[in-house]
């Protein structure tokens, strides 16, 4: 009893908290000395390192129990609601670093880049999942310089299925599936390419681009050919307003500006729409399909640090509460 | 006059000063009692002389620059937290329990002093040195630059001897104990750790980077944890959000911020903490005397505290902070191809590539409008690069105090790390700096441009 005493006179103490703070600011301006990444060796430390977790826990304990020690000192001034006001902003912080370290040490995540019909399969998941459908939520047509609106009416999203159910997920925030987060990390178009020798299909797929936002160009091969395509989304139309030039995408009904080369050489630059011919073969685009790259996180910090970030925010006000409350019984 | 030798003059008074500050103060702070100790502080000045005296000899290593550098950075985090601890010690809390006993032995006392001194004037020394060595090399001047430092170290030295010998000194004691002494200490590193002559004086500039960094990978990282998707799904009045965090207002708010803590807590201390009631049986009148001389030595003790406020803000918005807040984004000067290199002089009328500041080219090759920037690190040497690097779109960089800045994440890029790729640093070209002009060959450029406007290939989905 005597040692719980101790222990708690100890780890409730201003002085330990501010040793175990001012530790860790000399841990990191040192390590920010030595490496350009410190920040980033510190949450890799926490997660695989026993010392620095074992120190992150003391430092926790101690942290709960000074908030322990300032709850029950505003207790003797009187009543329980402004002593709650006084550490809520501090329980706050406390959550918010909790859940930090529970996500820095037992994180799991996977990103996976999928189409339509595909099958999600991560190590930790009790089951599969496939997609069912990309809801891609582009604008039919969009402007160029619509850059404060984005290209998105509102954010892509996909439905997953694990055979029982269906799951909407989207960009933000993250959707609790079975203990798992799934988020939606990237998106992007895959347009539909067949490769021809005359009326022989010699190759055919969908090819996931980064061409969205539309003037994005990226660049794709087909094995064991030696070319090399370059491709962008053609604009459907070029407005010009006096010295104003805008494109306008056509989302359903896409072309694409083509380059074709083999090496150095520039074998063919044009449009799809009028065909892409070299060497004897020809590319032909179909309806693209649309992938996305999605977040598969079990984290059991996330919903800690949600919540103490809730807390914080409600705390901030209310640490001042029972000051305006005070003048105003003065 | 060359403006090398003002620069070594400048260098060298900065750095007497410094000494003679921490000299006047410190032999103050002894007092009568106690004044047999500023020897020991003799003895560390001696032991980092010599140390400076060496430092001649050594190649200015990019590296051993970078060293001492981060060794002076160092030196002023040391002292500044322990004014930190210093200034919670002296609220009541007893931070150091059973240690405090050990602080009071002599002789752990006077090694403390000895190893104090070297360790806060050795790293400057070095470095101003070094500085002092690499100016003279550039301008062929040795025995004029050296004279010129000496001399600017002299002035300040033969004064203080003058203001020593006069004994009026001990009038600053009064406002000194450990925690000002400390805080003193931080002070003066932090205004004048500098050693990159009038390009950078203090360490204000490089204590900044430091923080915008942390802030910037502490944001990023709690963004990861928390699943926040990336740019491209971001709306940018979403994305110009996150930016502020990145950005140097709120760095340099957040440092101020810290840097003005202990003060800020001295202050309070000194004008609003009430005077506790002495102990003892004394008379109404007595008491009453008591309380005020306490009173009015921790408003004496407070006054470091306040100058140290004025200074800082002062230096910091004076003109150094202004500039850090503000992006400056040339607008690109057009080039041109010429048997297929860009030749871009190294002065001319209208600008010179030396001069720190960012320049932008432009170049355009069929519809592309390619930009270029070049800037001076500090080693003397040229960064030239894409304005663009290979994770954000190409919207380029413009330039603050001591960085680059990408343009459409904010995040800050150190000059001195400019030509290493990788992350958000602007791509590297390689280019043939001469004695005249910098050539950058034109496939080069459009090679690594090609790269930047394509993303990753990926397999077929079939």
């Amino acid at each position: 009893m005597r040692f719980l005493k101790g222990a708690y006179k100890v780890l409730s103490s201003k002085e330990l908290l501010l040793w175990l703070i001012g530790g860790w600011v000399i841990y990191y301006v040192t390590s920010a000395f030595i490496y350009k990444e410190a920040f980033a060796k510190f949450a890799e430390g926490l997660g695989k390192n026993p010392l620095i977790q074992a120190l992150f826990i003391v430092f926790l304990l101690c942290l709960y129990m000074n908030i322990a020690r300032l709850f029950s000192g505003r207790l003797g001034d009187g009543e329980k609601i402004l002593a709650f006001f006084h550490v809520a902003i501090y329980i706050g912080i406390a959550l918010f670093i909790t859940g930090f370290f529970v996500s820095a040490s037992s994180r799991n995540i996977a990103i996976r880049v999928v189409g339509e019909g595909e099958i999600i399969e991560v190590r930790w998941l009790e089951r599969a999942y496939s997609i069912k459908e990309i809801k891609a939520s582009l604008r039919e047509e969009t402007l160029d310089i619509d850059e404060e609106k984005g290209i998105f009416k509102y954010e892509p999203k996909i439905l997953i299925s694990d055979g029982i159910r269906d799951y909407e997920v989207g960009a933000y925030p993250p959707r609790l599936v079975n203990n798992t987060y799934f988020s939606i990390l990237n998106f992007g178009l895959a347009p539909g390419v067949r490769l021809l020798k005359g009326s022989e299909v010699l190759d055919e797929g969908y090819m996931p681009l980064r061409i969205i936002p539309p003037g994005a160009m990226d660049n794709f091969k087909i094995e064991p050919y030696p070319y090399k395509f370059t491709v962008r989304i053609a604009p459907s139309r070029i407005i010009e307003k006096g010295a104003l030039r805008a494109k306008l995408y056509n989302f359903n009904d896409l072309s694409y500006e083509v380059e074709v080369t083999r090496g150095e050489a520039v074998l063919f630059t044009g449009n799809s729409k009028e065909g892409v011919s070299f060497d004897g073969l020809s590319l032909s685009f179909f309806k693209p399909a649309y992938w996305v790259m999605l977040w598969v996180v079990r984290d059991w910090g996330y919903p800690v640090m949600i919540a103490g970030i809730m807390v914080f925010v409600v705390g901030v006000p209310l640490k001042f509460l029972p000051f305006v409350i005070g003048r105003r019984r003065a | 006059m060359s403006p090398f030798i003002i620069e070594a003059a400048a260098v060298g008074l900065k750095e007497g000063i410094k000494l003679c500050a921490v000299w006047l103060v410190f032999s103050s702070f002894l007092g009568k009692e106690k004044q047999g100790l500023i020897r020991l502080f003799y003895y560390g000045l001696l032991a980092s002389s010599a140390f400076a005296v060496f430092s001649f000899f050594i190649p200015p290593d990019i590296f051993i620059k970078e060293l001492t550098s981060k060794a002076i950075g160092f030196v002023f985090f040391v002292f500044f937290i322990s004014t930190v601890g210093a200034v919670y010690q002296s609220t009541g809390l007893d931070l150091f329990g059973p240690l405090r006993v050990l602080f009071r032995h002599e002789k752990v006392l006077r090694a403390l002093i000895v190893f104090s001194t070297v360790l806060y004037f050795l790293p400057d020394v070095m470095g101003s040195s070094m500085f002092i060595r690499e100016i003279s090399e550039m301008k062929g001047v040795y025995l004029t630059t050296y004279i010129s430092a000496a001399g600017g170290f002299l002035i300040p030295v033969v004064f203080t001897v003058a203001a020593m010998k006069s004994s009026k000194t001990s009038l600053i004691a009064g406002f000194f104990g450990i925690p000002q002494v400390l805080l003193f200490l931080s002070m003066v590193k932090l205004l004048g750790g500098g050693i990159k002559g009038f390009a950078e004086m203090s360490l204000i500039p490089s204590v900044e980077r430091g923080v915008m960094k942390f802030v910037h990978d502490v944001v990023h990282q709690v963004f990861v944890f928390l699943m926040v998707p990336d740019h491209p799904l971001l709306r940018t009045t979403t994305w110009n959000f996150i930016g502020f965090f990145f950005g140097s207002s709120f760095a340099i708010a957040l440092v101020l911020g810290i840097l003005l803590l202990p003060p800020a807590i001295f202050l309070k201390r000194g004008f609003f903490m009430p005077i506790p009631e002495p102990l003892g049986h004394m008379t109404g009148a007595e008491r009453r005397a008591r309380k005020a001389a306490l009173r009015a030595e921790r408003r004496k003790r407070a006054v470091p505290s306040a100058v140290f406020i004025t200074v800082v803000l002062l230096s910091w918005f004076s003109g150094r902070g202004e500039v850090a807040s503000v992006l400056y984004n040339p607008k690109p000067v057009p080039v041109v191809e010429d048997k297929g290199s860009i030749v871009i002089p190294l002065s001319d009328p209208t600008m010179n590539l030396m001069d720190g500041r960012l320049h932008k080219f432009s170049f355009v090759s069929g519809e592309h409008s390619i930009k270029i920037i070049v800037i001076k690190k500090p080693d003397w040497r040229l960064a030239v690069c894409l304005d663009a690097c290979e994770i954000c779109p190409p919207e380029g960089y413009g330039q603050t105090e001591g960085n680059v800045v990408c343009i459409y994440c904010m995040t800050p890029i150190p000059v001195e790390t400019l030509g290493k790729p990788g992350g958000c640093n602007p791509v590297p070209l390689k280019a043939e700096v001469t004695e005249k002009d910098v050539r950058i060959d034109v496939v080069e450029i459009l090679n690594k441009w090609q790269d930047v406007i394509s993303g990753q290939t990926k397999e077929a989905v079939k």
